[in-house]
């Protein structure tokens, strides 16, 4: 996995100000669930500004003349995936705005995660369950996130979340928005501590878990193999 | 335990349960549970001294296969002498780091802070949870750096649950 590159990029996406979420492999590893991928799957919100900011971060990334060719046309049309791959290495950028009719950036949790000291935009578990579940290919990983997240009702669990919440659905994709991220004047992630506030002692510990087997996953310095 | 694995937080309470020891959860894993988001890599338990509770707490350490994290690398088990006598085991077990103390902050006992504590039901384990306040307490006391550097998240959480109380 080219963990490095990876960072790099998403660090670029954060700098630029890009509207994405990572799914994927990259993201079970950030939800605990170590695969192994030299792929980095994101969906960005399908917008020309938006495209071209990705396209802006990228070039701080990787000198190459064939990021031009990223089209917004192409991904704002009705086949909405690209894959950039560059002149170097392994690593490969999937770049979607839509999955198929089911989902649409408008339609994505996400959650503030840590790679490594990087800040970065994650779909949540219940996000992840339903896209690998559209993806037949996922359906294995379908099955770890239902036991992982204890998604054994999801649709009843999802209502319940939110119930608990007492925020709607739609809220937090307002909460995703970098530019209204909530800090205290000392620094502090006061949206971080909100979401965290919203959980049972019991998730609260689950996450707990999960940071530490992702940080211990990193520490080693390598994704291991299931 | 392979030192490359990560702590098992749950397994760690559940045995400490199954041995009936009386305890509390203090440090990081309570400001977590507390809903202070903080990464810590240990559970840090606060026990009851009384003479049959070391006695189980043994158990539970044998069972996880517990000695003393000692950077000299000599394998140094906890017995019912040092439990007695010493006020902080920091431990490697099975499960992960395990740290157990007999008191906290400045001396304070499980008597003394049981009164400060929290019950929360984990799964099947039903646990006590030092207060946020008094974690906060005993990271001021501590004043170390890594104590010093928590303590704005677990301040900003602590006023934040007190808004949400009062809004409720």
């Amino acid at each position: 996995m080219e963990l490095e590159i990876i960072k790099n990029v998403l660090a670029a996406l954060e700098s630029e100000g890009v509207r994405y979420l990572v799914f994927g492999a990259v993201a079970l590893n950030l939800l605990g669930l170590a695969r192994a991928t030299e792929d980095l799957d994101i969906f960005i919100a399908p917008e020309r500004e938006n495209i071209q900011r990705l396209k802006v971060a990228l070039r701080l990334v990787f000198a190459d003349p064939a990021i031009e060719e990223i089209s917004a046309d192409e991904l704002l049309a009705d086949s909405p995936a690209v894959q950039y791959i560059p002149p170097e290495g392994d690593f490969r950028l999937d770049i979607l705005t839509r999955l198929g009719e089911a989902f649409q950036f408008t339609d994505l949790e996400a959650l503030r995660a840590d790679l490594d000291g990087q800040p970065v935009w994650v779909a949540s578990p219940r996000t992840l369950y339903r896209m690998d579940t559209v993806r037949s290919k996922n359906r294995g990983d379908a099955e770890l996130l239902r036991r992982r997240f204890n998604l054994e009702d999801e649709e009843a669990n999802f209502r319940a979340f939110w119930e608990r919440r007492r925020v709607a659905p739609a809220d937090l994709e307002v909460s995703r928005e970098p530019s209204l991220h909530e800090e205290s004047a000392d620094g502090v992630d006061l949206t971080l501590i909100r979401w965290t506030l919203g959980l049972t002692p019991l998730e609260r510990l689950e996450v707990l878990q999960d940071w530490v087997d992702g940080l211990t996953e990193l520490r080693r310095g390598r994704v291991p193999e299931h | 335990m392979d030192e490359s694995r990560s702590i098992r937080f749950l397994g760690l309470l559940r045995t400490l349960l199954r041995h009936g020891v009386v305890f509390c959860v203090v440090g990081g894993v309570a400001a977590q549970l507390e809903g202070a988001p903080v990464l810590t890599l240990d559970l840090d338990v606060l026990y009851d001294k009384s003479a049959d509770n070391l006695g189980r707490l043994l158990g539970a350490l044998r069972e996880l296969k517990a000695h003393y994290r000692d950077p000299a690398g000599r394998h140094i088990e906890p017995d019912m002498a040092r439990l007695e006598t010493m006020r902080m085991h920091l431990l490697a077990t099975d499960l992960g780091a395990l740290d157990v103390m007999a008191a906290i902050g400045a001396g304070l006992t499980y008597q003394d802070l049981v009164g400060r504590t929290v019950q929360y039901q984990l799964a099947e384990a039903r646990v006590l949870v030092l207060e946020l306040g008094a974690v906060i307490e005993t990271k001021e006391y501590a004043n170390r750096e890594k104590d010093r550097a928590a303590l704005p998240v677990l301040r900003q959480t602590l006023a934040m649950k007190g808004r949400l109380v009062e809004e409720k």
